[in-house]
């Protein structure tokens, strides 16, 4: 079934009631089923259908259900309640500060200030018993709305509330940081942008006690979808820019570098602003890539001399700067970075450009370019395949791995051998327990590592949470060498599957450090590990999937013996030899 | 028939024939206080009017609704 019947869906509760029971009766081959609980102290039941057209816009068959009035905060502190029983992928905690600390406004006049502050975290520390709970209990993510303030303003004038709000919103992404599968929504920011008077319907309110009216549950409902999907989908790796007329206004072959528009005035103002949301973009992780259709010399030029160029040619991971097809060039890119053709998005002004690149790729994620410059920040804020909930390390750091990437390169090429490369690059691992502290970054790795992943089996943080809750060995691995640091990179996950017996439930390598032979430092740390809990055997196992291939021959290759489709090692043959070129580090 | 009958149906999930003037929550199982209240609000949008809250809670009739659009200036065949 196609989806064509929620484009124009008119914006009442009739057309999205009928969209969404169309949904729910039939649901479309190829959405991925999510079951939603949302605990609100609010009725939040109307959200329902829309939250349904909106996960479906977003490819997921929501399956939504909400606590009854005034016991979501029985129902998470209650591992017997309904809401557990529902088992759901994600709980939404939509409280306001209205309804869990009433007093709050009400007195606001006759509190002083510490206890109109004491108030507002005690509030924060309900969230955080329902959070706590809700993860200790079950294996849901946990998405936090975050407060704003009333829609009517009590209190002194000359004296306004928000920083009030502003203590409790830190304390409840302290809370966030605590509990690893806790997300804050920031609800206050879709308060803002929309306004409170705006969203507010006195009248259901009132009727109904849902406070907002139907244009922002709406509204709001696009916005939870969206954070919802970037729960479950990793994001984009790579954002591949066009040059004239996207990241600066003119074509550079006509106007040369002093005629094009950038800068502090209209219009390069435009382009400026544009550069510099591009720019954030890369912050969080994502890497760039150039394909324009120009002279290089003139390119570099320009990123070069320019005064008012925001980005710098080193922001850059790759650069296909020529006059050949840019799908090719697309394809060059993805295949330079070693990431896959579905990892990229690609942004460029022109409709022919985008369309070509449509009909050749349709894995590239291809955005949609306002024609009017003024227009494109906010069409990118709208793109949702860069969505990210959580921001590690490694991604912050990830424009200099590439960077680091290069020099290797070099060195590669100068070496004579496969060995001397290796004994050249001075590798060093360390291996460690996976914990609360590592938990996050081996989830996200799980969640994002495709080509070495030998089972592609994707658990979410708390399914991992219950595997080492169960006597799971998981570690983590993490190498350097002379060039710098790759971070975080591989883990594994031994699960005991009789006794003496365990079986490796997964194990994955970021696709930045294949070939260097990490992989065999971290099988030679599982393995040692498993062995000294008692084990005789170790099991591999391989489950192709699209894309890992690159794995298929690992437990082979590491002298793992062929049983019933599966591979094993036997510990009476010894443990499992680490390379001699990796000093290897080991963190108990 | 008018919209009326055809938003109410589209709200219940049923065929618009099953609606009737005195149709009301009590012939529909789904018919509960939220679906009341999709159809209220969908009623608004369709035909550009405001209800009150009393309004909102209390028109609990197609001849009811049919009433109330009436006499806020909507002509309805």
């Amino acid at each position: 079934m196609s989806l064509d019947f929620l484009d124009h869906l008119s914006p009442t509760p009739a057309a999205y009631q009928a969209a969404a029971r169309r949904l729910l009766e039939q649901p479309p081959a190829g959405l991925g089923p999510l079951r939603v609980a949302v605990a609100a102290s609010f009725t939040a039941d109307p959200l329902g259908k829309y939250l349904v057209v909106e996960g479906a816009r977003r490819g997921f068959a929501i399956e939504p259900s909400f606590t009854p009035y005034s016991q979501f905060e029985l129902q998470c502190l209650d591992p017997g309640s309904a809401l557990f029983a529902g088992r759901p992928d994600v709980v939404v905690l939509a409280t306001r500060l209205e309804e869990l600390v009433p007093a709050l406004w009400h007195n606001y006049g006759a509190l002083d200030e510490p206890a109109r502050q004491q108030i507002a975290l005690e509030a924060c520390e309900r969230v955080a018993r329902m959070a706590a709970a809700l993860r200790q209990h079950g294996t849901a993510q946990v998405l936090v709305f975050n407060f704003t303030e009333p829609v009517r303003a009590p209190g002194d004038p000359g004296r306004g509330r928000a920083h009030l709000v502003e203590i409790a919103n830190s304390r409840l992404e302290q809370i966030a940081h605590e509990h690893s599968g806790v997300v804050i929504f920031d609800f206050a920011r879709f308060a803002l942008e929309t306004g409170l008077r705006q969203m507010f319907d006195a009248r259901l309110d009132a009727v109904s006690r849902m406070p907002f009216g139907v244009a922002a549950q709406i509204a709001l409902a696009g916005r939870l979808a969206r954070s919802l999907r970037a729960l479950r989908v990793p994001p984009l790796k790579c954002l591949v820019l066009d040059l004239d007329d996207t990241l600066w206004g003119g074509i550079l072959g006509e106007v040369g570098p002093g005629g094009i528009a950038l800068g502090n005035d209209y219009p390069g103002r435009a382009f400026a602003d544009f550069q510099r949301a591009v720019r954030d973009l890369r912050r969080r992780g994502i890497l760039l890539a150039i394909a324009s259709k120009n002279n290089r010399a003139e390119v570099c030029d320009v990123f070069e001399c320019h005064p008012d160029m925001v980005l710098r040619w080193d922001d850059f991971a790759a650069a296909q700067i020529h006059w050949e097809d840019k799908a090719a060039s697309l394809a060059a890119i993805a295949a330079e970075l070693r990431i896959g053709i579905d990892s990229l998005a690609f942004y460029d002004d022109s409709p022919v450009e985008r369309e070509w690149i449509r009909s050749r790729l349709p894995e590239v994620a291809v955005i949609e370019v306002p024609e009017d410059p003024i227009e494109r920040v906010a069409a990118l804020d709208h793109f949702e395949g860069f969505d990210q909930v959580f921001v590690s390390e490694e991604d912050r750091r990830r424009a200099t791995l590439y960077q680091h990437d290069r020099e290797r390169e070099r060195v590669r090429a100068q070496s004579a051998s496969l060995d001397e490369f290796l004994a050249q690059l001075q590798i060093r691992a360390t291996v460690g327990p996976v914990n609360a502290g590592t938990l996050p970054r081996v989830a996200q790795l799980i969640h994002k590592t495709n080509q070495f992943n030998l089972t592609g089996r994707r658990h979410s943080e708390g399914e991992l949470r219950r595997q080492l809750d169960e006597g799971a060995i998981a570690c983590w691995l993490r190498a350097s060498d002379r060039f710098g640091d790759y971070g975080v990179v591989g883990a594994a996950i031994a699960v005991p599957e009789r006794p003496r017996a365990w079986r490796i439930d997964n194990f994955l390598l970021s696709c930045r450090i294949l070939g260097r032979q990490v992989e065999t430092a971290l099988l030679a740390a599982l393995a040692r590990r498993v062995a000294e809990s008692g084990a005789d055997e170790l099991i591999g196992e391989y489950l192709p999937t699209p894309k890992n291939a690159p794995a298929c021959d690992f437990y082979p290759r590491h002298g793992f013996a062929p049983e019933g489709g599966r591979w094993v090692w036997r510990f009476s043959r010894g443990c499992i030899p680490a390379p001699q070129h990796i000093a290897l580090e080991e963190v108990l | 028939m008018n919209r009326v009958r055809e938003i109410v149906a589209g709200v219940l999930g049923v065929p618009p024939s099953e609606i009737l003037a005195g149709s009301g929550p009590a012939d529909f199982a789904q018919w509960d206080s939220a679906a009341h209240i999709d159809i209220m609000l969908s009623l608004e949008a369709a035909y550009g009017v405001s209800f009150t809250a009393r309004e909102l809670a209390e028109t609990l009739s197609i001849a009811g609704m049919e009433d109330a659009l009436r006499q806020k200036g909507v002509r309805l065949v």
